[in-house]
């Protein structure tokens, strides 16, 4: 059965976020002040802070994932981390966490355990900042991705497949990305193949559609090559669908369409469930 | 009567790590009550927490909401949150989780009272016949998501539910020569699996004697995929 390798440092898996930076995510969100650019890069910035969470024991912070950001917009598609991050595409865990751009304190009020409050400082972390420039590049992106995940795959035969998050708010403007779409989801572990989640950012009004198993429901050529183009669920990403409130079956695949604020926040952390650390 | 330690062993994971181990047990020096604990591997310091639960389990056995928001309490004193780098901290707030098996021999020497809050399991054997398992009698119950034991006070609410305690407690009559079994979950799940319908399987269980013995079992099958892969625990009481 596949989608079942435990996850352990000897085998970590691997999260690639691929973001969408042409010039119309510099859009607002519907019904928000910000951008889409700048949610997404929000929703971003707290995954990976809850995957460093995750991996992050009282004896320092085991590397039991690789997580990487390819942006593309005005400048092609391009590794959109910086500084120690930005020399390869996928980093461990354990380096993300010790690198982000910079970490923010805030203060905010906590339960003293006596029947009252204090003030406590905590800390947030910032990888990754909105940009919103050019075309869509997203054929160039996919390739790029296909690249790295080629390679990580032929080194970590024994681990839980890699999984593609792709965030897009527009057509793709250097081709069709279909053919692109489906060679990245060749690529497989010992355990499956590689996931690939699409993602649709909403700037307009209307239901968003969460997890289709379908074409028919979606209302354009270009929502339904997005459909195409996303693995179906393996059964645990099912699940964690289901315990979200959406409707899904076996038939599921891993998009969204016309997603607003809460099913960006779902999707990021829908598409980073893997099977169990140990 | 008392619990004597005639078998103890756990494995971990990952053999070449021990010191990543997250199970956890004690006992009082009577040897008439015993605790054990599995910590769960996606929280922040599962393996002392487990510790702090059998520790203090051997010492109060008042296990009740009160016991557990007083563990809670010397363990978040036990960590300066100020110092910890923000992952930490994050990590820290998400807390540390661990099931909790505990026995206990009431003072009329026969009653062997077992309170179990999570996926570790009990197994009550005579003249090797299984009389009783506990919590679980089939394996697909360990299939669930185990109720765990927090650090963090609002997720140790289902405590305060009414008749949560005798729920998850029972009694079981034990005699002179009886063998108690407890375990955490994957051996549990092993146990309720293999070895309740199999005399052969009861008989090496039965013949375990040192540590490499049941080591060399578990990985024989980890590898076949009949025992899931986790920190392995199993300890043989004999009532005498």
């Amino acid at each position: 059965m596949s989608y079942q390798a435990a996850i352990q440092r000897s085998a970590p898996t691997a999260f690639l976020f691929l973001v969408d930076q042409s010039g119309s995510m510099g859009d607002r969100m519907g019904g928000s002040e910000k951008t889409k650019a700048q949610f997404v890069a929000d929703v971003l910035n707290r995954t990976f802070m809850d995957l460093v969470t995750r991996c992050t024991k009282a004896d320092g912070v085991r590397d039991y994932f690789e997580i990487g950001v390819i942006g593309y917009g005005g400048a092609g598609a391009e590794n959109a981390l910086s500084g120690a991050l930005s020399s390869r595409v996928l980093n461990p865990i354990s380096a993300i966490e010790a690198n982000p751009l910079r970490i923010e304190d805030r203060k905010r009020r906590v339960d003293d355990g006596a029947g009252g409050l204090v003030e406590q400082s905590i800390k947030f972390p910032v990888w990754f900042e909105p940009r919103s420039n050019g075309g869509t590049p997203m054929c160039e992106a996919i390739r790029r991705a296909g690249e790295e995940l080629a390679v990580w795959c032929d080194a970590h035969p024994d681990s839980y497949p890699p999984a593609v998050l792709h965030v897009t708010d527009g057509e793709s403007t250097d081709g069709d990305p279909e053919q692109l779409a489906e060679a990245l989801r060749q690529f497989a572990t010992n355990d499956g193949n590689v996931l690939l989640l699409n993602l649709h950012v909403s700037a307009q009004a209307g239901n968003p559609i969460s997890f289709p198993a379908g074409e028919s429901a979606l209302p354009d050529q270009y929502a339904k090559l997005l459909f195409r183009m996303s693995s179906l669920l393996p059964s645990h990403l099912v699940d964690a669908v289901q315990q979200k409130g959406h409707r899904v079956s076996s038939e599921s695949r891993g998009y969204i369409f016309n997603a607003e604020a809460a099913e960006i926040v779902d999707f990021f952390d829908i598409g980073t469930r893997a099977s169990q650390l140990r | 009567m008392r619990l004597r330690i005639d078998f103890a062993a756990s494995i971990p994971k990952d053999v070449a790590s021990p010191e990543l181990n997250e199970d956890a047990w004690a006992h009082n020096e009577e040897l008439t009550c015993i605790a054990l604990s599995d910590g769960a591997s996606e929280s922040f310091d599962s393996r002392t927490w487990a510790n702090s639960l059998v520790s203090k389990y051997v010492f109060d056995q008042r296990f009740k909401a009160a016991w557990v928001e007083e563990a809670v309490r010397e363990y978040a004193q036990s960590i300066d949150f100020d110092n910890l780098g923000w992952a930490a901290q994050r990590a820290f707030e998400r807390g540390s989780f661990a099931t909790f098996l505990g026995l206990k021999l009431a003072e009329n020497g026969t009653d062997l009272d077992i309170l179990c809050v999570g996926d570790s399991l009990a197994m009550h054997v005579r003249r090797g016949a299984v009389l009783d398992t506990y919590p679980f009698q089939q394996p697909e119950e360990f299939d669930a998501h185990p109720t765990l034991i927090s650090t963090r006070r609002e997720a140790n609410q289902f405590l305060d539910e009414s008749g949560f305690f005798s729920k998850a407690s029972t009694t079981w009559t034990v005699a002179p020569g009886d063998v108690v079994y407890i375990a955490t979950d994957a051996v549990g799940h092993w146990l309720l699996t293999e070895a309740v319908t199999c005399a052969e399987t009861m008989e090496t269980l039965q013949g375990l004697n040192v540590e490499t013995e049941f080591q060399a079992l578990v990985l024989d099958l980890r590898n076949v995929h009949r025992m899931k892969l986790d920190d392995s625990t199993l300890i043989r009481l004999v009532v005498e």
